[in-house]
C-alpha cells in the first residue's frame, strides 16, 4: 500500500517589448530627380513617419498561476492467482489567469481492477467531480465505469489450436463520462447587461437640450439564469474482439455506442417576440452516436529476403439528434432535424430546369395549372431551376426544404497502407480515404451567381460558356442553370442542384527505397545508406472535379493540398 | 512505527483536505448587479429607461432603408446595388420574410425593449432617500407605458398582425403561454390607443425641468394614439379585400373585411382630442416673420427642422433627442461634395410641390405615364428662367448673393431650368435641383447633374434632370 501527496504551484508570466521602426519608403527615381551638375540622384521619400531609430513599446503583459493538490492512496498486491489493484485519489485545481475569478475544480477518483489467472479481468473506475459551474447541491456528478475482459485464446482448452489463433481476446466496458466546461460559465446566476450599440456609449440615451443635457447609460436583462443547471453526461458502450491468426494477422473490431443527454444549449421554443435578449439556457438535448471501429494487420516473412506487411483501418460512425427542443412546427416534419445526424444539411429539392412547356404564357411568366408556384422571386423563366413543393401548398417556399444528402463530416474514413520489402528494397504506398460526406458548394451559390455580395458581382467558373442552360439549347445536364443579370434568388437557394458527394480516396503516401548492402558502404565508414523517391498527396479519385474536396470549403477558395515529390538520401555514421 | 504513523497521517490530511475545502467550489462572483439592485438605485433606475429610450428607431438607417424604393417618393441610386442598397432587385421581387433591412431590426429589436419596459413596470418603486418621490416613479411607470404601446404600435403599422403580448413572461412559461397567436388587427390597434389614451392622463403635457426634455408627455401620447388611429382607419386595412381569409392560428380573421367608416371619425377625434391637449399647454406652430409683420415661410419650414424646443420651437410633439443625421447626410449631398450622392427624391415627389401662387403643378398622370400640366398655374416644362427669382424671405441658401438682413433674397437663380421656377417655398428648401445653389461650409457651389461621370457610373437619383430629355426622369419604376 502506499500513499502520495502531490502540491505543485505553477506560474507563467509573459509581457513583450517591442522595438521596430517605420522605414523610409522612396520613389523610384526619374532623370528629373538628377542633379544636373552634380549628377546626384535625390530620393523623394513616400511617407513622412518614417524612423531612423528604433522605437521602444512595452505590451501584453499576462500571467496565470495555477495551483494543485492531489493526495492518492495505491494498493497492488498478488496472492498466487488473483492480483488486485486499487487506487483512490483526491485532487483539487485553482487556475488564476486574471479573469474576474479563477477557474476551480476539485473531485475524487478511484480505479479498481481484478485479474485472476491473468485471463479473466475486470475492472471498476469511479469519478465523483466537483465544478464550479453549478450552483450548490448540483456541482458534484458521480460517474462510474465497468469494464470486462476475457482472453480466450489463454485458456487451456484453446491450447491446442494455440499454433492457428494465438490470440483471442473479448472486451467490454461501460461507463459515464461528464463535461462542466458549458459555453458559459456560472450560467445559473442571472446578469443585468449594458445594451450594446446604440449613440450613447453603451446604449443609453442623452434627454434634455443643447442647453443641458441629462445622459444616462443603458442597462438591461442579460443572461437568464437556469436554476437546474448540471453536467452534461455521455453514456458510453463498448464491445471488442481482438484476434491474432497464425501470428501474421491480427483483427482488431470494436463496436461503439454513446448517448449523451443533458446537452447544455439553447432553448429553441422561444418566439423572439417574447423578448428575451438571450434565449435561455437549459440541459435538454440528446444526441446518440454509434459506430465500429475496424484495424487489421499482416505482417508476414515470406522468405529471408521477402516481408509483406498491410495495414488497413475503417472507422464508421453514425450519430442521431434525439431531442434538440426543436421548434413546435417543425417537429414530426420533413423539415425536422430531429432524428438527422448533427450538421445533416438542409435543402429544396430540385427536379431539373423549367423548359418552355412548363409555361402558360412566357410572356408573364404564368406557369401551367397544377405546377406549384415558386415565391422567391416574382417570375421565373425558362431554365430556371424547378423545385419539388413537399409540404403540397402550391407554392414553393423555405418551408418545403427537407434533409438532404449528408453531412460535412463524412461518416465514414478507411486507410489501407502496403508495405514489401525485398532483398535491398523497400517500397510502401499508403491510401486514405472518406466516405458519406456532403457539400452544397457555392454556399447557396452565392458565389457562383453573378450579381452576389457587397462589391463583388460574384465568380463565375469558365465552364459557364458551354456547360450551361441556353434558350437554343435548352438542356438539362448542365452545371449551371439561366444565367442572367444580377442577383437572382431562385436560383440562389441551397438545394439538391448544387449538392455534391464529396468522398475520395487518396493516394497518400508512396515510397520506395534502396538500401545500400554493407560491404559496399563499410568502405566509406558509414553503417547505413539508403536512397529513396517519396510522393505524398499524387493522386486522389473522387466524383468531385471541381476541386480538392478534402479543402474543407464550399467554394473551393483556399490553397490545395499540396502535392510533393521529394528524392532523399539517409546516411548512418 | 514511523510508517504507521506515516500512514496515518496521509489519511487524515486527505480527509482533512476534503472537509475544509468542501466550500472550494463555491466560487461564483458576488458582487455583480442584480435586477433587485437594479431598482434601488436611483442612477441605474434611469439607466435601465435609457436603455428602453435608446430602441426608438433612428431616422433613415433604421426606419426605410432597403425599403424605400416601394414607396413613391425617395429611392437609393440603382448603382449602389453592389453595395447592398437594394432597390432594383426589391422592384424585380427577390425579396423574402427573412430578406431583413431596417425593418427587420423592429420585429427583432423591439420586443425585448418591450420586455424590458414590462421588468421596469413591475420593478420601479419610489426611493426617498435618493429624492425618487411617488410622483417620479408614477411618471416614470407612464413613460414605461408609453414605450410599450408607442412599440407596439410601429409593430402594428409594419406587420400587420403581431402577437400582442401586455404581460411579462417568464422564462419557465410553458410553450402554449409564449406562443401566443396573432392578435387581430383592430383588437390591437384598440388596446393600444387605451393605453395611450390612459397614458396621457398620467404624464404632464411638458416638463418643467429643462434636462428631462425628450422624456414622454402627454401631448406625444396622443399624438402617437392619433396617428395610429389614422393608419387604422385607412383602406389598406380597414377592409380590404385582399385579407379576407387571413386567420391567425385560433382561427380568427385578423383583419375586418367590410368597411367601418366610423373609423374616420375616431380618427378626426383623436387628432381632435390631440390639438386640444396641445394648445391648451403652449404647443403651436412654429413661425417666422419678415420685418413687414407677414409670415416667412422659407424660414418658418426650414427653421422648425433646425430650431430646438427650449429656442420656442413648440411645433415638436415627440421628439428624439439624439439622432445620427451626419451618416444619412453624407450618403445624401451630391457626389464631389464631401458626399456619396446616392440618395435622392423621384420625380412623382417633385411634381407633387405646388406653385409659388398656391396653384397645384401637376394634376395627374395619363395613362401611360404622362403628366397632366395644370396649365392655370404656370408651370412650365421648357425653357429656362430669364430672371432670378426673388422672393421676400430671409432664407439664404438660395443664392451666394442672399444676406440676412435684406427683406428679399434669390432664392433660385437665373437660368434654371423652368420646371423648378416660381415653385413653393417648401420645394427650394428640400430639393437640390440641377442649377441649384447649395452652401458647403463657407462658401457654396452651383450643382450640376450629369447622367454619368467619367470615373464610374455611379449617377445620383436626386432630381437629376438630364437636359437633354424630360422622358427619362419620368421613369414608371419611381412611381409604385
Amino acid at each position: 500500500m502506499k500513499a502520495k501527496g502531490i502540491f505543485s504551484f505553477d506560474y507563467y508570466t509573459e509581457n513583450r517589448v517591442i522595438r521596430e521602426r517605420n522605414p523610409f519608403y522612396y520613389f523610384p527615381a526619374q532623370e528629373s530627380d538628377r542633379d544636373p551638375e552634380t549628377g546626384v540622384l535625390t530620393l523623394r521619400s513616400k511617407n513622412d513617419d518614417g524612423q531612423e531609430h528604433l522605437g521602444h513599446k512595452v505590451e501584453g503583459e499576462y500571467g496565470n498561476n495555477s495551483t494543485y493538490l492531489e493526495t492518492n492512496i495505491t494498493y497492488d498486491q498478488t496472492f498466487g492467482d488473483h492480483s488486485v489493484n486499487l487506487l483512490l485519489l483526491y485532487n483539487q485545481r485553482d487556475y488564476d489567469e486574471g479573469k474576474e475569478v479563477p477557474f476551480r475544480n476539485q473531485g475524487f477518483a478511484g480505479r479498481s481492477a481484478y485479474i485472476y489467472k491473468g485471463r479473466y479481468i475486470a475492472e471498476f473506475n469511479f469519478g465523483y467531480n466537483g465544478s464550479e459551474n453549478f450552483a450548490k447541491g448540483k456541482r458534484f456528478g458521480f460517474f462510474p465505469s465497468f469494464a470486462a475482459g476475457w482472453i480466450m485464446s489463454d485458456e487451456p482448452f484453446m491450447e491446442p489450436v494455440e499454433k492457428v489463433i494465438d490470440k483471442l481476446k473479448f472486451r467490454a466496458s461501460y461507463g459515464l463520462v461528464g463535461n462542466d466546461q458549458l459555453k458559459r460559465r456560472f450560467a445559473y446566476i442571472s446578469t443585468v447587461d449594458f445594451v450594446e450599440g446604440g449613440d450613447v456609449g453603451k446604449g443609453g440615451y442623452k434627454w434634455g437640450t443643447s442647453a443641458g443635457w441629462f445622459e444616462r447609460t443603458g442597462r438591461r436583462e442579460g443572461e437568464v439564469g437556469v436554476a437546474d443547471l448540471t453536467w452534461e453526461t455521455v453514456a458510453k458502450t463498448n464491445i471488442g474482439i481482438e484476434l491474432g491468426l497464425l501470428k501474421t494477422v491480427h483483427l482488431q473490431v470494436d463496436f461503439f455506442h454513446e448517448m449523451r443527454r443533458d446537452i447544455f444549449m439553447e432553448r429553441k421554443n422561444f418566439p423572439s417576440f417574447s423578448g428575451f435578449v438571450k434565449a435561455p439556457w437549459a440541459n435538454y438535448g440528446k444526441v446518440k452516436n454509434q459506430g465500429i471501429d475496424v484495424s487489421l494487420d499482416i505482417n508476414k516473412q515470406l522468405r529471408k529476403d521477402l516481408f509483406i506487411g498491410v495495414r488497413g483501418t475503417m472507422t464508421y460512425a453514425k450519430n442521431k439528434v434525439i431531442e434538440l427542443d426543436e421548434e413546435l412546427g417543425k417537429i414530426g416534419t420533413h423539415r425536422s432535424e430531429t432524428g438527422k445526424p448533427v450538421g445533416q444539411l438542409f435543402g429544396l429539392i430540385a427536379e431539373g430546369l423549367y423548359t418552355v412547356d412548363d409555361f402558360k404564357d412566357l410572356a408573364t411568366g404564368e406557369l401551367k395549372e397544377g405546377l406549384p408556384i415558386p415565391t422567391f422571386t416574382n417570375r421565373v423563366y425558362p431554365g430556371d431551376i424547378k423545385y419539388r413543393d413537399l409540404d403540397k401548398s402550391g407554392t414553393i417556399t423555405v418551408d418545403d426544404k427537407t434533409a438532404i444528402g449528408g453531412t460535412e463530416n463524412p461518416e465514414l474514413v478507411y486507410g489501407l497502407g502496403l508495405s514489401v520489402m525485398y532483398k535491398n528494397v523497400d517500397f510502401g504506398v499508403f491510401f486514405q480515404g472518406n466516405g458519406r460526406t456532403y457539400r452544397l458548394i457555392g454556399e447557396g451559390a452565392h458565389e457562383f451567381l453573378p450579381g452576389s455580395g457587397m462589391g463583388r458581382d460574384g465568380n463565375i467558373f469558365t465552364n459557364a460558356l458551354t456547360d450551361r442552360w441556353t434558350e437554343e439549347n435548352p438542356r438539362q445536364d448542365v452545371f449551371y442553370p439561366r444565367l442572367y443579370v444580377g442577383y437572382n434568388e431562385h436560383n440562389s437557394q441551397q438545394s439538391t442542384w448544387w449538392l455534391r458527394n464529396m468522398s475520395l480516396l487518396r493516394l497518400k503516401n508512396l515510397e520506395v527505397g534502396y538500401t545500400l548492402p554493407k560491404n559496399l558502404i563499410k568502405h566509406a565508414a558509414m553503417e547505413h545508406a539508403r536512397i529513396f523517391a517519396r510522393g505524398t498527396n499524387l493522386l486522389c479519385f473522387s466524383d468531385f472535379k471541381l476541386w480538392d474536396p478534402e479543402v474543407g470549403s464550399n467554394t473551393g477558395l483556399k490553397y490545395p493540398l499540396m502535392k510533393t515529390f521529394s528524392l532523399g538520401l539517409e546516411i548512418r555514421f | 512505527m514511523i510508517r504507521h504513523i506515516f500512514k496515518y497521517v496521509c489519511l487524515i490530511t486527505i480527509i482533512s483536505c476534503f472537509t475544509a475545502c468542501s466550500d472550494f467550489l463555491d466560487n461564483a462572483p458576488d458582487g455583480e448587479l442584480t435586477i433587485e439592485m437594479v431598482f434601488n438605485d436611483k442612477t441605474r433606475t434611469e439607466d435601465w429607461l435609457a436603455a428602453i429610450y435608446n430602441k426608438i428607431p433612428d431616422g433613415y438607417f433604421n426606419t426605410i432603408k432597403d425599403y424605400d424604393i416601394f414607396g413613391d417618393d425617395f429611392t437609393p441610386s440603382a448603382g449602389w446595388e453592389p453595395f447592398g442598397w437594394e432597390s432594383i432587385s426589391k422592384l424585380n421581387g427577390n425579396w423574402t420574410p427573412s430578406s431583413g433591412g431596417a425593418i427587420d431590426h423592429f420585429w427583432n429589436d423591439l420586443p425585448k425593449s418591450i420586455r424590458s419596459a414590462f421588468i421596469f413596470l413591475k420593478n420601479v418603486r419610489a426611493l426617498p432617500a435618493q429624492q425618487v418621490y411617488e410622483q417620479d416613479a408614477e411618471y416614470m411607470r407612464g413613460e414605461a407605458r408609453f414605450l410599450i404601446a408607442y412599440f407596439y404600435s410601429l409593430l402594428v403599422q409594419s406587420y400587420g398582425a403581431i402577437p400582442l403580448q401586455t404581460w411579462l413572461s417568464n422564462f419557465d412559461d410553458s410553450a402554449e403561454q409564449l406562443m401566443i397567436p396573432q392578435t387581430p388587427f383592430d383588437e390591437a390597434v384598440e388596446w393600444i390607443a387605451n393605453e395611450l389614451l390612459e397614458v396621457s392622463r398620467i404624464l404632464p403635457a411638458s416638463y418643467t425641468d429643462n434636462r428631462k426634455y425628450g422624456r414622454a408627455t402627454s401631448v406625444s401620447a396622443l399624438a402617437v394614439r392619433a396617428r395610429l388611429m389614422l393608419f387604422a382607419a385607412s383602406p389598406l386595412v380597414n377592409g380590404n379585400p385582399d385579407f379576407k381569409g387571413f386567420v391567425n392560428s385560433a382561427g380568427e380573421e385578423i383583419f375586418n373585411s367590410v368597411e367601418n367608416p366610423d373609423k374616420w371619425k375616431d380618427a378626426a377625434k383623436a387628432c381632435r382630442d390631440l390639438i386640444n391637449e396641445a394648445h391648451a399647454n403652449g404647443y403651436k406652430l412654429y413661425q417666422e416673420f419678415n420685418d413687414d409683420g407677414s409670415i416667412d415661410p422659407f424660414l418658418s419650414y426650414s427653421n422648425a427642422m433646425y430650431t430646438e424646443f427650449h429656442q420656442g420651437n413648440k411645433e415638436i410633439l415627440f421628439v428624439r433627442t439624439q439622432s445620427e443625421i451626419n451618416e444619412y447626410g453624407r450618403h445624401a449631398i451630391p457626389y464631389g461634395l464631401n458626399g456619396n450622392g446616392g440618395l435622392g427624391v423621384t420625380q412623382s415627389l417633385v411634381d407633387a410641390f405646388f406653385m409659388s401662387n398656391g396653384l397645384p403643378a401637376i394634376i395627374g398622370y395619363t395613362a401611360d405615364d404622362k403628366p397632366i400640366i395644370n396649365t392655370e398655374s404656370g408651370y412650365k416644362e421648357s425653357g429656362f428662367a430669364e430672371d432670378n427669382m426673388i422672393m421676400k424671405t430671409k432664407w439664404i441658401e438660395g443664392s451666394s448673393n442672399a444676406k440676412k438682413d435684406q427683406p428679399e433674397n434669390i432664392v433660385a437663380p437665373k437660368g434654371v431650368f423652368n420646371m423648378y421656377y416660381n415653385r413653393e417655398p417648401r420645394f427650394y428648401v428640400s430639393v437640390l435641383f440641377n442649377g441649384a445653389w447649395l452652401r458647403i461650409g463657407e462658401r457654396g457651389r452651383i450643382l450640376y447633374w450629369w447622367q454619368r461621370w467619367y470615373r464610374s457610373s455611379r449617377c445620383s437619383l436626386g432630381c437629376s434632370a438630364e437636359r437633354v430629355s424630360i422622358e427619362k426622369t419620368r421613369t414608371p419604376g419611381y412611381r409604385c
